[in-house]
């Protein structure tokens, strides 16, 4: 079951989903880092990936291009338009364990984000935990070492009735 | 790279609501007047802080257009705008679904179940090529 939460504390928003997944965690973190695997299942709905590069390292660079499908643009020319790519460096690696990536999309420019990949075995397989921290755009970075707690979705809905 | 000018508002925008919501007192606020507009009097009262001090912060949450300040006769009311933090709402929205649809893949491919509809992603050239 994903869950949204914030960290007490937090100096962001941040998103975490965690799921298992029956296959070792090598493989788990082999798909994050080799393109050519990469390129088999990166994509939102809708989309595939054409190109990906890993240069897993701290430091290190890395791309995920999206493209629509043949068949989404099919149903719906309009979306012919809609690829992106996301690019960013690593900033903390423990092969098989742990991979932390900046994240820069290219349909939202001036984003700060940050998405850490976990791994633990489990029983039956892997547990991957996803963990996306958005830190707002660059001029607000700097401007606030303090970060806002309490649950975004339970406030917005509590506005929203 | 240059930001076109919608953008740029946007970021801005959202911004200022991460800022007013960088604060705990300023959290609380917010809490305190999703039930109802209040005074700033109100607003005040549960906390061992100044009117002007209260005032400062209010300053911070209209900038992020988090609430709306009106004066009804002698009181100075204060309701809130919940719009602001729909954006961020909509960033986690956002990712939530492409996350998900993410995992879902790769949950797939790495656990045998890639169907052959996934070779439908590639492109037609390609497709053509593997065909034997």
């Amino acid at each position: 079951m994903p869950t949204l939460e914030t960290a007490p504390a937090a100096s962001n928003i941040m998103l975490t989903l965690t799921r298992v997944i029956r296959a070792p965690r090598a493989r788990v973190y082999e798909a994050w880092t080799d393109p050519e695997v990469i390129k088999q299942w990166f994509g939102p709905v809708g989309m595939y990936c054409p190109s990906a590069t890993s240069d897993a390292r701290v430091g290190g660079a890395y791309s995920l291009a999206a493209q629509p499908t043949p068949a989404a643009i099919a149903a719906d020319p309009a979306c012919a338009n809609r690829g992106g790519i996301a690019t960013g460096s690593y900033t903390r690696i423990v092969p098989n364990e742990l991979l932390e990536f900046t994240w820069k999309p290219s349909w939202n420019p001036g984003e700060q984000s940050l998405v850490t990949i976990s791994l633990r075995d489990v029983d039956g397989g892997t547990e991957i935990t996803l963990r996306h921290e958005n830190f707002g755009s660059e001029q607000s970075r700097n401007s606030h070492n303090q970060g806002w707690t309490g649950c975004l979705d339970k406030l917005a809905a509590a506005l929203e009735s | 790279m240059v930001e076109s000018s919608n953008a740029a508002r946007q970021h801005a925008a959202l911004d200022a609501v991460f800022h007013a919501l960088a604060d705990s007192t300023r959290r609380a606020i917010l809490r305190d007047i999703t039930r109802r507009e209040m005074t700033v009097g109100e607003i005040a009262q549960p906390y061992s802080m100044s009117l002007a001090a209260v005032s400062k912060h209010l300053d911070v949450l209209e900038r992020a257009t988090l609430i709306r300040r009106e004066r009804r006769g002698a009181c100075r009311m204060v309701r809130l705008n919940p719009k602001p933090l729909q954006s961020a709402q909509q960033w986690l929205d956002f990712y939530e679904q492409f996350w998900n649809a993410n995992l879902d893949r790769l949950q797939d491919l790495l656990e045998g179940r890639m169907e052959p509809e996934a070779e439908s992603r590639k492109s037609p050239q390609h497709r053509h090529a593997r065909k034997d």
